[in-house]
């Protein structure tokens, strides 16, 4: 048992909040449009290779864990989760950025009108397609994450190949989206904790109240403990793991969430904070690869089987 | 960074593991039922404990000179997960090995060192904590327990409460006040619980037989040489004690034992195939996983040798979150084996679940340390 983080992932690093850093540096300023996407920094992360650190002796699955916590605890949104898991791994001679489809193939996705590869996952097996942006059509941009649905779904299918193992594409998505969720709820914690410093009623700071420190707190200890699973989920390879962390992040995100709005008042409401780039991303990731309601099923089965 | 064990922690784990399948004894879960501050759990440890000294199990991570082995943090932790895991066959016993006895090694004079250490290295010694007062609970520092020094004496009036194991103690941790100044003010005490002027009153609770009580000192004379550290410093000491007690017990993984039992009920009941069961067992289940993390975090922590943090509090926290998990889960789906007590492990679990958040250090305590020390938020003085 060992949890400290090894020399070359804090170069690592140290080294991507440097990027970041520049990135929302230059980056335009939250405007009012409601979804987003970074193509510039999302460029820059994939020429640099941070993406690819799964796959590389020197860093592997626990540098790819951090780097999305990283990114993903940025208020700028970047397609970085499916490319350090799932393509890093199981997909690395497909272009990104990568869309992924699981079920119904006709519904809208988050990153599909950006992509260049799109995964279409099954239950029993798991299909790859390369896409142009004539593939597929801009929805509605209720998620701060640029969505789009395909335009011709059974075209894509039939053009498709079958790439990987589906419980190995799956394993490698769930540890793709805890790692994007903690990130994303732990950037907005920070993001609410500072407002909350700075933000003064009745002659004191809200966040020296206790009822907001309580409330602030249980998230943060859900939020460490998720982070943990997500980097343990990476780490073991173990679909029980990897169960575990999504479905553990899943269920804690709606009341988390809940908080961080609450103590952020009508300034998060507004689409002049950021904070929405982090709550209506984690809303969408709340139902990615079945919800708590399936992984959390999931892990009790596996943990307890049937048989045993 | 790895999740895994070592080979020598492995080897470790399964040493503490054959001890008790040999030396726990087939009436054991029986014994454990009436919870670790009862008569019955109490003697057993006195059985017990020093059969684990003899096995160099009961204070391995104790320096050699204390009758220890040099066992390292993990080691010291594994051992406290699997005596969990078991019910704590070590009764009251836990507290002198994982931290009253450091304390008196940190802090205590030789004399002390010499009277306390080879009895609790031996298996052989009962304490209790005197800490709670009926005007100080979570704010410990407004203790009143007055210790007035007479000479080379102290005489010792007050009351505590909530004292666990004092109607069995043979010595009691004491905090009283020496002065009225706030922190400046409180000493530690070492007193023999035989003392005249000592009066216990055990409160029928819910939480298990003997496990709480009142404490009376009226006129109790404690020698000076009683006194644990410099007088008027012991903040100082309660902080490092309590920061040894916070993350001390690994009570996740008896919560997680007895989900493993609540599961195994459900299935021999034909129950295992509700999948609202099933998700209600993944919830339990994730919340002991989270506290895991987190309190392997804080151990990984300290076998580095850095300094206790905010980080035990968010541990401590989805610890709670973990008892409550289980307990509730328990409670929703097996009412029955409250009642008919046939699962062992069921009401012992649930009694140190409804104490989890305000025993040590109430949940409240937790969230304020993390919301000022991890989350860095003001604090407002009082008015």
């Amino acid at each position: 048992m060992n949890f400290a983080v090894p020399e070359e992932c804090t170069a690592l690093i140290s080294a991507l909040e440097k990027l970041l850093m520049q990135a929302e540096a230059t980056a335009a300023p939250v405007d009012g449009s409601r979804s987003f996407f970074s193509r510039d920094l999302d460029s820059a992360l994939e020429d640099s290779g941070f993406l690819d650190a799964a796959g590389l002796e020197e860093f592997g699955p626990m540098a790819a864990a951090m780097v999305v916590q990283e990114i993903s605890s940025r208020p700028v949104i970047v397609e970085a989760a499916h490319s350090s898991f799932l393509r890093a791994l199981a997909l690395p001679e497909w272009p990104r950025p990568v869309a992924v489809l699981t079920g119904k193939f006709d519904q809208a996705t988050r990153f599909l009108g950006v992509a260049r590869s799109v995964v279409l996952l099954g239950e029993n097996e798991a299909r790859v397609c390369r896409i142009e942006g004539k593939d597929t059509i801009a929805t509605a941009p209720f998620f701060a994450y640029p969505m789009a649905r395909l335009a011709d779904p059974a075209a894509c299918l039939a053009r498709s190949e079958v790439v990987a193992d589906a419980a190995l594409v799956r394993r490698l998505l769930l540890v793709a989206t805890a790692c994007e969720l903690s990130g994303i709820l732990k950037g907005a914690l920070f993001s609410v904790t500072d407002y909350v410093k700075n933000r003064r009623q009745f002659g004191r700071a809200i966040g020296s109240f206790q009822a907001v420190q309580h409330r602030l707190a249980m998230c943060a200890s859900t939020i460490a403990a998720g982070e943990w699973l997500a980097r343990r989920a990476a780490v073991s390879g173990s679909l029980e793991d990897a169960v575990m962390a999504a479905g553990y992040l899943q269920e804690s995100t709606s009341r988390i969430l809940y908080d961080l709005h609450q103590f952020m008042g009508a300034m998060g409401l507004t689409l002049e904070h950021p904070l929405y780039r982090w709550s209506y991303r984690a809303k969408l990731l709340l139902s990615d690869l079945g919800g708590a309601s399936r992984q959390l099923r999931d892990v009790a089965a596996i943990t307890w089987p049937e048989t045993a | 960074m790895d999740f895994s064990w070592s080979g020598p922690q492995s080897a470790f784990r399964a040493r503490v593991v054959d001890f008790l399948k040999s030396e726990l004894p087939d009436d054991w879960s029986e014994i454990a039922r009436h919870g670790p501050g009862s008569r019955q759990q109490t003697d057993f440890s006195l059985r017990f404990c020093p059969k684990l000294a003899e096995a160099g199990l009961l204070v391995p991570h104790w320096p050699k000179e204390f009758g220890g082995e040099g066992a390292t943090v993990w080691e010291h932790f594994i051992l406290g997960e699997e005596m969990w895991a078991a019910g704590e066959p070590r009764g009251p016993q836990y507290m002198n090995v994982n931290w009253i006895g450091p304390t008196i090694m940190r802090f205590g004079t030789d004399e002390q060192k010499e009277l306390h250490l080879p009895r609790a290295a031996k298996g052989q010694a009962i304490w209790c904590q005197g800490f709670s007062e009926p005007s100080a609970g979570s704010d410990l520092v407004s203790l009143r327990t007055s210790a007035e020094r007479d000479g080379d004496n102290f005489v010792v009036n007050g009351s505590k409460i909530w004292t666990s194991y004092a109607g069995l103690a043979d010595h009691c941790f004491l905090l009283a006040r020496t002065s009225g100044k706030r922190k400046d003010g409180i000493c530690i005490f070492i007193v023999p619980m035989d003392t005249p002027g000592i009066s216990v009153r055990p409160i029928p609770s819910l939480v298990g037989e003997g496990d709480i009580h009142e404490v009376f000192f009226n006129d109790v004379t404690v020698p000076a040489s009683a006194m644990l550290g410099e007088e008027g410093k012991a903040w100082s000491i309660i902080t490092y004690s309590l920061g040894n007690e916070r993350v001390g017990i690994p009570r996740y993984e008896f919560s997680r034992r007895t989900l493993d039992a609540l599961v195994a009920r459900l299935k021999e009941e034909g129950r295992w195939n509700d999948e609202y069961i099933r998700y209600r067992a993944g919830q339990a289940l994730s919340a002991c996983e989270a506290a895991r993390l987190l309190v392997y975090r804080v151990v990984d922590e300290r076998s580095r040798g850095a300094p206790p943090s905010a980080e035990s509090s968010l541990a401590r926290f989805a610890v709670i979150t973990a008892d409550h998990a289980v307990s509730n889960f328990g409670l929703e789906f097996l009412p029955a084996s409250y009642s008919n007590d046939d699962i062992p492990s069921l009401k012992p679990h649930h009694e140190r679940a409804i104490a989890s958040g305000i025993a040590s250090g109430a949940a409240e305590i937790q969230l304020g340390i993390v919301a000022q020390s991890y989350l860095e938020l003001p604090w407002e003085p009082r008015a």
